[in-house]
């Protein structure tokens, strides 16, 4: 059945997310439209990773990197702390950057903070030295497709991790 | 004021666009030399006026997103602990993580703010037992 119409929301607001022990994740969708001209800003961003590719069309608030690797684009992740919560309730391990296969995810963290800035998605296993290749959303810009260290998240500790079961 | 119309905002625009989270954002301004600019070329009350001012409007791109957390990051290069400590009570309805980093960098600020905190004492010399060459200085506490 084909879906009929697409509601939008208009208001931010939290959506129902929670871990696999059913504890809540702190996060909020932002409608916003984002300015015609912030695309400009998108594209002089792609100018400085020209190895990236652009998946999406524009700019948009709805969802971060982490809505994008934990919550199926639906909505934004923002705090570290939830990203932690994520990860271990609902059971990554760590695997090696030689082991990172389609479906891992990669999370970036900050050198000086631990903080963890960045996530995404692993689309192409490593086959020379760039790396791995990954899905993520940077910000507010747009997704890129990318090797996993040719972002603004670099240089920082970067994880794979896996959900084995 | 004498901020941003001369200054290139475009790293913050950037850091802006691809912030995930607050502190990715407060990070990215810290290095911006258009904040130490702006810190250099303004009193921490008028960029304290200028932060109350574009809170008060609505933001329609990046470049007016990201002013107040240029202007508070910039407050914060400062050192003036008491017009930073007046920005968590800022409204911000329309700058969702202001809030968290204007109370990020308030701790910041106290956790790296120097302390002289001098116990009484009396400072006095005498020959140590190790050594004739040198005289080890002995903190008394009283």
């Amino acid at each position: 059945m084909a879906i009929s119409s697409r509601r939008i929301l208009l208001a931010r607001q939290a959506l129902a997310l929670q871990t696999r022990f059913a504890n809540d994740i702190a996060n909020e969708f932002n409608p916003t439209k984002p300015h015609q001209g912030d695309l400009l800003t998108c594209q002089k961003l792609l100018a400085d990773y020209p190895s990236a590719q652009v998946r999406t069309l524009g700019p948009s608030y709805g969802y971060n990197c982490h809505g994008l690797t934990f919550a199926s684009r639906r909505t934004q992740v923002s705090s570290s702390s939830e990203v932690q919560h994520i990860l271990t309730e609902d059971g990554y391990d760590i695997v090696s950057i030689d082991n990172a296969l389609p479906g891992d995810i990669v999370i970036y963290r900050a050198p000086e903070t631990g903080e963890f800035e960045h996530s995404g998605i692993v689309v192409e296993r490593k086959r020379d030295l760039s790396g791995p290749k990954v899905v993520s959303k940077w910000g507010a810009s747009q997704e890129f497709v990318h090797y996993y260290m040719a972002c603004p998240y670099a240089p920082a500790d970067v994880t794979f991790h896996r959900m084995q079961k | 004021m004498k901020v941003a119309k001369k200054l290139n905002l475009e790293a913050a625009d950037r850091a802006f666009a691809t912030a995930n989270t607050p502190l990715f954002l407060v990070r990215k301004l810290r290095a911006d030399n258009a904040t130490a600019s702006i810190a250099a070329s303004n009193s921490s009350r008028e960029i304290f006026q200028e932060l109350r001012a574009v809170l008060s409007t609505k933001a329609t791109d990046f470049r007016t997103s990201v002013m107040p957390y240029v202007l508070l990051v910039a407050l914060s290069l400062k050192s003036d602990n008491e017009l930073l400590n007046k920005t968590a009570d800022l409204p911000a309805p329309n700058h969702s993580w202001f809030k968290y980093c204007s109370e990020y960098l308030i701790e910041s600020f106290q956790s790296n703010s120097i302390h002289h905190v001098m116990p009484k004492s009396k400072v006095t010399k005498r020959p140590t037992k190790r050594s004739n060459r040198t005289n080890a200085i002995v903190i008394n506490r009283v």
